[in-house]
């Protein structure tokens, strides 16, 4: 039955509803069952994914696909939009956000990306692309009394409706060429398609992709917006949204354009070359900054730089590496936000000074921050080292050995910043920063993140073999 | 008749239009409309290219259907935006709106 294999979908979308009633029905001052409710709706869609485990099937007439790469990204957007509403409880909480509003987004935003990450229809990828970037503009916005947020959300507006507007113009191209919106119907003409149409489509896709995900030239929007938004929705964005577009990137690229046989060694140079910048920017830029958010966001550039290395190392080697690092990302950059989040629910611009004598405020806290950034570096034995590890093998396997070299002194560079946050942690004195008051939701997420990293790192083996499961399915 | 070409040039020359405007003009207003027209230069490529190479198939036309819904969507919640700036910081000009610079 086609309906159970959608069940994590049904679910998300009647919690979206419950939440708008919610909104609408509760008194202010009972506002706040909100998360409560959004996070059962989060944990029962994982749950709902159940019958889909194992599947390899298109559902909704050809629109939907149940196979393990979208298995892969459901489980992943769910568990990000489950630690998200962790994160956030008590922060939204404080600066009297309007929650109502806030969750019913958030978990729109939810399915919009679970939506782009499960079909090979550019008409279901343009929906959900559009579903969740909505969402998300507004609720960059959500802190209506600083100027910052608003400023950040009209940035993410602009910049995010342009490169929709680019993608789509490239859809509708693809869709010239081959007269089929399916991309995998696609692949075959776009073969016997006039090579220098074909190229026009893949630049106008990679812009347009490149920007929602946000690799040089297309960065520009990041630092401001990530900066301005709501810590709880920055750490959102730095994950979710990226490694929707990331999925999208995935399924149009790797099918239709690196798959052609005259054009593919270009495209991998093209995108090999744009990854070590990319890489290469983030990291440098963020040695500049003193405001944490911002650093993690040329730190997110930088990480973006990371994983299309990976991209660019297909099709030797399988998508193992890149869907592999997307997951280690999400774990350990949710998991450093929830610090930030931290420190900034005692009442702290998110300066670095900020942090000053962490370890003596609160010692589990600081402790997983620096498990969290030995694992953004990518120290063993946690998880961001054996993700690092396998986009440099497959770099290696590529025959672009230079792109792993410049890997490894990208990942040498970051311990700068890194680091600059960690030493005030623990080598300065706690005295004028007040004593660390956590909510039991904050910490819940600080101390699942810090153990996930570490338990992924052990078992890095599985996610490995999972993700490599997924990938003659994607190629099909 | 007018032939498939002359609608694609027309498409090209409105999305160039719309790109130059969201680029290089300040007012927020105006790049939200430049927007619209990149978007509305996506719908004629869609249906020339549904009523010239797949005849009797509507696929492109109701991409096309699907854009427009999601424009006027993205239309509305781009003037929220951009009223709840105007009533945080009392202009709209994108130059002006630079409380974080690196």
């Amino acid at each position: 039955m086609d309906y159970m294999l959608i069940l994590p979908e049904i679910i998300l979308t009647i919690t979206g509803i419950v939440l708008i009633l919610l909104d609408l029905g509760l008194a202010e001052d009972r506002k706040g069952a909100v998360p409560a409710v959004a996070g059962i709706g989060f944990l029962a869609a994982l749950a709902g994914l159940g019958p889909s485990v194992g599947q390899n099937t298109q559902v909704l007439w050809q629109m939907y696909s149940i196979d393990s790469v979208s298995l892969f990204f459901r489980t992943l957007f769910l568990a990000v939009g489950f630690m998200a509403v962790l994160v956030s409880w008590e922060y939204a909480r404080r600066t009297k956000m309007a929650i109502g509003e806030f969750y019913h987004l958030l978990v729109f935003t939810t399915l919009g990306m679970m939506l782009m990450a499960s079909t090979h229809n550019l008409i279901v990828i343009y929906l959900g692309l559009e579903l969740s970037s909505i969402s998300s503009y507004v609720m960059a916005g959500m802190l209506q009394d600083e100027p910052r947020s608003g400023e950040a959300a009209l940035k993410y507006f602009l910049i995010g409706s342009v490169a929709s507007a680019i993608a789509l113009f490239g859809m509708s191209l693809v869709y010239g060429l081959t007269g089929t919106t399916d991309i995998v119907d696609a692949v075959g003409r776009l073969q016997l398609a006039p090579p220098a149409l074909v190229v026009t489509a893949g630049l106008f896709l990679l812009a347009g992709f490149g920007l929602k995900v946000g690799m040089v030239p297309f960065h520009m929007w990041i630092p401001d917006t990530y900066q301005g938004a709501p810590t709880p929705v920055t750490a959102f964005f730095s994950v979710g949204p990226k490694a929707a577009a990331m999925a999208a990137i995935l399924r149009i690229f790797v099918l239709s354009f690196l798959g052609l046989p005259a054009l593919g060694a270009g495209w991998r140079l093209m995108i090999a070359v744009l990854a070590a910048i990319s890489m290469t920017f983030g990291n440098v830029t963020a040695l500049l900054q003193t405001n944490v958010k911002r650093m993690l966001a040329y730190s997110s550039i930088a990480h973006v730089g990371y994983m299309l290395v990976g991209i660019a190392a297909l099709p030797p080697r399988d998508l193992s590496a890149v869907l592999t690092y997307l997951a280690a990302y999400a774990i350990m950059n949710l998991g450093i936000f929830a610090v930030v989040i931290l420190v900034e629910d005692q009442g702290q611009a998110p300066e670095i000074d900020a942090f000053r004598g962490l370890a003596y405020r609160a010692p589990w806290a600081a402790v997983a921050m620096a498990v969290f950034f030995l694992s953004l570096v990518g120290v063993p034995p946690t998880i961001g080292f054996f993700a690092k590890l396998q986009l440099f093998l497959a770099a290696v396997d590529a025959h672009m050995v230079w792109l792993g070299v410049i890997l490894g002194i990208n990942s040498a560079i970051s311990v700068g910043y890194y680091y600059s946050v960690v030493k005030v942690s623990f080598l300065r004195d706690a005295e004028g920063v007040p004593p660390v008051r956590a909510a039991w939701t904050i910490s819940a997420a600080v101390v699942l993140l810090a153990v996930g990293t570490l338990v992924a790192g052990i078992y890095s083996d599985t996610i490995l073999r999972w993700t490599a499961s997924g990938v003659t399915l994607l190629m099909r | 008749m007018v032939s498939l070409h002359g609608y694609l040039v027309l498409a090209a020359f409105l999305f160039g239009l719309g790109l130059y405007g969201a680029l290089a003009r300040t007012n927020a207003i105006r790049i939200l409309m430049a927007i619209e027209l990149m978007l509305n230069a996506v719908n004629i490529n869609l249906v020339a290219f549904a009523q010239y190479l797949t005849p009797g198939l509507v696929t492109g036309a109701v991409f096309a259907v699907f854009v427009i819904t999601v424009a006027a969507a993205e239309a509305a919640v781009g003037l929220a935006i951009v009223l709840l700036v105007a009533r945080q910081r009392g202009v709209i000009e994108v130059d002006k709106i630079n409380l974080m610079k690196w």
